[in-house]
């Protein structure tokens, strides 16, 4: 993706026109409610760029294209959900992803002034508004995003979280895990090379034993055991730091959560310079938003 | 979808090891029968169990259970036995981020046509 300003790309209207609701759709369930003459300007309107953009071909650029009414004509916002609900889903499956740890951040409801869910971690931040605009930075925004997407849209089936659904505490992270297994990988190590050196020695002392598949083997079995050896290290090894390097992470974060006002406020001036500006502006190809994604690595695109 | 604030290497998951006890069972069945194997293959070379053709066959089939053992080993500690851990890494471009927009799915055209393909073909020789 051409995402070239993140800390920019605040507002992400969750009227998504990638998604899965098709646009002809969106106008059929209008409201019927209203002005009449309003009502026939927007179905004029409607009808216009019906036959101006075709939906079965609609890409970034024909986005880019469209001005704001044209955009607000054709895409219904009735269609998605907003508000007070949507804040409610966002946090229940926002809450369900830091449980199965696919979202490494802390998750708050705040009520006090506007209301909204914040999503923090020590790599960034997002706040979520009533009316689905997404701003922050960092992996937590890029997490976050397409969560808000998929609770926007009514027939998407929220996960359900558990009790407790929050990161782990930096003390209940195990120190490594069990020796069990690198004790069962070092029996079959010690043994492989326990068996190489012995027909070694074996093809070197016997007489009768002069075939070339012996030292063959023998090399086959040493090679075998140091690379389950070398296994067993890396893991111990690799197992230590990763832990280490985890609760620190964790402290980090624990720290920044005993303090919830400052953070808070000073994601609002984060927020605040930033600036929601772009909030009701046409949709341009910088600021379209991601389809969610459900990869398995935390991936960074290219050209970052 | 690029995260500026993010640092690679940043460990975004870890879950310890499930060790459930029928991972540990068959763990240890399998080392049993790789230490096993391992000595009665060094056990029949020795004694030359390789020069008479059943016999050879035989420490073929041995040899052939000690390595299918040791894959199963190893891929039971690593769905077992080791922390499931997810890292922050850059992912590099790839070939096929190429053409991802969808109005590139088809890449770029060479010529126009079949015959313009023959004819750019033949064209070196042609000239020559």
């Amino acid at each position: 993706m051409t995402e070239s300003s993140e800390q920019s790309s605040a507002a992400d209207r969750p009227s998504d026109p990638r998604s899965d609701d098709p646009p002809d759709e969106a106008a059929a369930a209008t409201n019927t409610a209203g002005d009449t003459s309003e009502t026939d300007d927007l179905e004029a309107l409607r009808k216009e760029v019906e036959a101006t953009y075709d939906f079965e071909n609609f890409g970034p650029a024909e986005m880019a294209e469209m001005s704001l009414e044209e955009w607000e004509a054709a895409f219904d916002p009735g269609t998605w959900v907003v508000g007070e609900e949507l804040l409610d889903r966002v946090e229940q499956e926002l809450n369900a992803r830091v449980a199965i740890r696919e979202i490494f951040a802390v998750v708050e409801r705040v009520t006090d002034g506007e209301d909204r869910v914040i999503a923090y971690s020590d790599e960034g931040y997002a706040v979520i508004y009533k009316d689905g605009s997404v701003e922050g930075e960092g992996t937590v925004l890029r997490d976050v995003k397409p969560t808000v997407a998929l609770c926007s849209m009514a027939d998407y089936e929220l996960m359900d979280a558990p009790a407790d659904a929050s990161l782990p505490d930096p003390d209940d992270v195990p120190e490594g895990s069990g020796e069990f297994g690198n004790l069962m990988l070092q029996i079959v190590a010690g043994v492989q090379l326990l068996v190489g050196v012995g027909l070694l020695v074996a093809w070197l002392a016997l007489p009768s034993l002069s075939t070339i598949v012996a030292p063959i083997a023998s090399f086959g079995f040493l090679v075998i055991g140091f690379f389950l050896f070398l296994v067993v290290a890396n893991a111990r090894l690799s197992d230590r730091f990763r832990v280490e390097e985890f609760r620190a992470r964790l402290e980090t974060l624990d720290a920044a959560s005993e303090e919830p006002a400052d953070v808070v406020a000073e994601q609002m001036a984060a927020a605040a310079d930033e600036g929601r500006g772009s909030d009701g502006g046409a949709p341009s190809e910088t600021d379209a938003p991601e389809a969610p994604r459900t990869a398995d690595t935390a991936d960074e695109d290219p050209g970052a | 979808m690029s995260s500026s604030g993010s640092t690679y290497g940043d460990i975004h998951r870890y879950e310890p090891a499930r060790e459930s006890t029928a991972a540990a069972i068959a763990i240890v069945l399998l080392t049993v029968i790789e230490v096993v194997f391992v000595f009665l293959f060094t056990y029949g070379l020795i004694s030359g169990w390789g020069l008479s053709e059943t016999g050879n066959m035989y420490l073929g089939a041995v040899l052939a259970v000690i390595f299918v053992d040791l894959a199963f080993i190893l891929a039971l500690y690593r769905k077992e036995f080791l922390p499931d851990v997810m890292i922050v890494k850059k992912r590099r471009r790839k070939y096929e981020d190429l053409y991802i927009r969808e109005e590139d799915v088809d890449g770029t055209t060479f010529g126009d046509g079949a015959w313009d393909q023959v004819k750019r073909a033949i064209y070196p020789y042609y000239k020559r």
